[in-house]
């Protein structure tokens, strides 16, 4: 079982077309992928009407005949406003979870309007996933900050700190047990640095396809060969984890 | 003839990378040509000894590798005898690393350096993607500064800098575009805007494996793509052209 813990319905997705996930299905399905955890693309801009956006990425899912499950996204400069878009999203559109990007949604991490949401996610038991591992908002250091002051909420960071701070986010990652790493955007070398320094059970994979049309997944799935480590361990970041973490056996 | 751009050899924290196995990666993976770059302690700080071990190593497989160096732009002078010195020994590339050694390519500090490689017609391998120092504009800034001297993109701008990466490359001609650490899906878009003439094949080994590479990034490329990306671009940079196929 595989489970693809980062994917996107891209702008160039939708625009092609609209919530039907048939076309953007068969690349998943071509390397055996038994799910995928999707998050949003347009919803992401600044002038987006992101209860919209949410409701897009809900449909998609809802015709993907149990393939994809969705993430919320917010933004949390508009406050109360984006404490309530995230409650309907986990309560009434059966969300699994709070996406943020703050380098393109534009808003530091440690911003006061966002440790509200940091809160709700805890309150509502869904995990909070993040693009990391670019200055100056999205350090893995500064979401282990997080991680910290809300030890009651768990974190994802959706890269692992990339290809220059994936060193970061080993060491934040140990020292919080609220803190997941995904393998999606380390090189080889880094990966199983991570493998072997972290606790196997906060580990996850991920493919980021569906922000344009190219095909992530192969590449980003056999980089997991190469690494060594046991083939249960394998299987819990290809699958185990994410299936506890976002409540996947429960649907 | 095939050419990986840029594989790292010797043993450093937990990678141990030696010419055997290079050479082993190689005739896997059907490439001819690796252009060798000493590790990165070697590029951040001890320049001369790395660069010795690198030539040591090329003289003992010639047909095969082929010798880079680096020379840290803070050592001035002594660091100019070292890339004299180097180069007049063999050094076909000279690998600046602005992330490691601390400075912006667009710096004063390098200018020397270049214009010592420049006046041998040799190629400069930058590498980008670090945060601070690896912006592909900072690179481009460099290349327009010398204009007849060829630079590799080192990785494309990788992570967060690949929508630098086409605009860079048509604003600096002389700018060519590595891909290692692009991955393959996003090196197949930056040769759709730029041209496959622009295209230099890197595994970025060991860090990266160099087997595991090649073959994704034949997978991702197209038919024609292949000879310029996979080797002719950059032995037309190095001067190797007629180099056994």
């Amino acid at each position: 079982m595989i489970i693809d813990s980062h994917t996107h319905w891209g702008t160039v997705w939708e625009d092609k077309y609209g919530s039907d996930p048939a076309e953007w299905l068969r690349v998943p399905d071509s390397h055996g992928i038994s799910a995928s955890m999707l998050m949003g693309h347009r919803g992401l801009g600044a002038q987006a009407d992101i209860g919209r956006a949410n409701d897009i990425v809900a449909e998609t899912c809802r015709k993907s005949g149990g393939k994809l499950f969705p993430l919320a996204s917010v933004h949390p400069e508009t406050g109360r406003e984006s404490l309530r878009e995230f409650e309907r999203c986990i309560r009434a559109l059966g969300m699994r979870g709070l996406k943020l990007h703050p380098w393109l949604q534009g808003f530091s991490v440690m911003s006061p309007a966002a440790m509200d949401l940091f809160r709700l996610a805890g309150d509502l038991d869904v995990p909070v996933i993040f693009h990391d591992g670019t200055p100056v908002y999205t350090m893995p250091a500064q979401i282990g900050g997080l991680a910290l002051n809300f030890p009651k909420t768990v974190f994802v960071l959706g890269h692992s700190g990339l290809l220059e701070l994936w060193r970061s986010a080993i060491e934040f990652a140990r020292r919080c047990p609220n803190l997941y790493l995904t393998f999606c955007g380390p090189h080889r070398a880094g990966l199983q640095a991570i493998a072997d320094s972290v606790d196997e059970e906060r580990l996850l994979w991920g493919s980021d396809f569906g922000f344009g049309f190219a095909d992530a997944i192969g590449y980003r799935l056999h980089l997991v060969d190469l690494l060594k480590i046991s083939s249960r361990r394998k299987d819990k970041i290809l699958g185990r984890n994410a299936v506890r973490l976002f409540r996947l056996e429960s649907k | 003839m095939t050419i990986d751009g840029y594989v790292t050899l010797g043993n450093e924290r937990k990678i141990l990378y030696g010419s055997g196995r290079l050479l082993r990666d190689m005739d896997k993976a059907g490439v001819d040509m690796a252009v060798i770059a000493p590790l990165d302690s070697e590029i951040a700080v001890f320049n001369r000894r790395g660069n010795a071990r690198i030539l040591k190593v090329a003289a003992r497989h010639r047909d095969r590798l082929i010798p880079a160096c680096a020379v840290t732009p803070w050592s001035g002078k002594k660091g100019l005898e070292e890339l004299e010195r180097t180069v007049g020994e063999g050094s076909r590339m000279l690998i600046l690393h602005p992330g490691i050694q601390g400075f912006l390519p667009t710096d004063e500090l390098v200018f020397p350096l270049v214009e010592k490689v420049a006046a041998r017609r040799l190629p400069v391998y930058v590498h980008t993607g670090s945060h601070l120092y690896g912006g592909p504009w900072d690179a481009a800034g460099l290349a327009l500064r010398f204009p007849e001297t060829a630079f590799i993109l080192g990785h494309a701008g990788a992570t967060d800098f690949w929508n630098d990466v086409p605009a860079a490359a048509r604003a600096a001609p002389n700018l060519y575009i590595e891909g290692s650490l692009a991955r393959p899906f996003q090196f197949r878009n930056h040769l759709l805007a730029t041209g496959a003439a622009r295209g230099i094949m890197g595994s970025y080994a060991p860090t990266n494996d160099l087997v595991f590479e090649w073959r994704w990034y034949r997978e991702h490329l197209r038919e024609p793509e292949f000879a310029p990306v996979f080797g002719a671009n950059l032995a037309a940079l190095l001067g190797i052209n007629g180099m056994p196929s």
